[in-house]
């Protein structure tokens, strides 16, 4: 049960990385250096909680999890600091009345707090996991994969926006 | 910034080969060399940090 909580976790994290993709080539937005900074950070958050499918729950995948969460919040703050005060602007467009890296800021805090939460539960961490449903594993894979799909697909739009190195501090190209 | 995203798809790969020892491990390389992009994307002039 806690497999699946970690894959359905992953996989609402990751959404939040097509959502930002969705932003760059609907409305032709490039994302900005922290932005994908950002992105990272929900990687890894995801990547913690997909070895907690995989592999089954242990305290280092969760404190993966949550030092993703960490890195995800302090450049987020970064993003929000950057434009807290009247008058220096924002970027991009706010979605439902905040700023995506609002939003993340957001979301990353929440996942902290159930990550936190779910540690809570320690006889999960003596579960062999050999007898966990089908659905369990299949979402295991459905969020690897995901996350496959997404390192992939980023690094590739990144090395077009701004090749192997850093990007650009105030990019134009979408793609 | 996307050889980041090259390394972080080694550690998926690395998860997906069944290696979980050795994705943490490029897990961990990827995060310490995301906080030292994170550095080096933050500067005085916050115009130029965005």
């Amino acid at each position: 049960m806690v497999r699946l909580f970690n894959g359905v976790g992953a996989l609402v994290v990751f959404s939040v990385v097509f959502g930002a993709y969705g932003i760059q080539f609907i409305f032709l937005e490039p994302p900005c250096p922290l932005c994908l900074l950002i992105r990272i950070g929900m990687i890894a958050t995801g990547f913690g909680l997909v070895l907690n499918a995989l592999f089954g729950p242990r305290p280092l995948h969760y404190g993966f999890a949550l030092l993703g969460c960490v890195f995800g919040v302090i450049v987020s703050l970064r993003n929000i600091a950057l434009h807290i005060v009247p008058g220096t602007g924002s970027y991009g467009d706010a979605v439902f009345g905040f700023h995506l890296y609002t939003w993340a800021f957001l979301v990353f805090m929440a996942m902290i707090i159930a990550i936190a939460v779910v540690m809570f539960f320690q006889r999960q961490f003596d579960e062999t996991g050999e007898d966990a449903p089908k659905i369990v594993n299949v979402v295991a894979v459905i969020a690897l994969s995901v996350g496959i799909f997404l390192a992939a697909a980023n690094a590739f739009t990144t090395a077009v926006e701004c090749e192997l190195g850093p990007c650009p501090d105030n990019p134009t190209r979408v793609l | 910034m996307a050889a980041l995203f090259l390394v972080w798809l080694g550690a998926f790969g690395a998860a997906a080969t069944g290696r979980r020892n050795l994705s943490i491990v490029i897990g961990l390389i990827a995060l310490i060399l995301s906080l030292a992009m994170f550095r080096y994307h933050v500067s005085d002039n916050i115009t130029l940090s965005l």
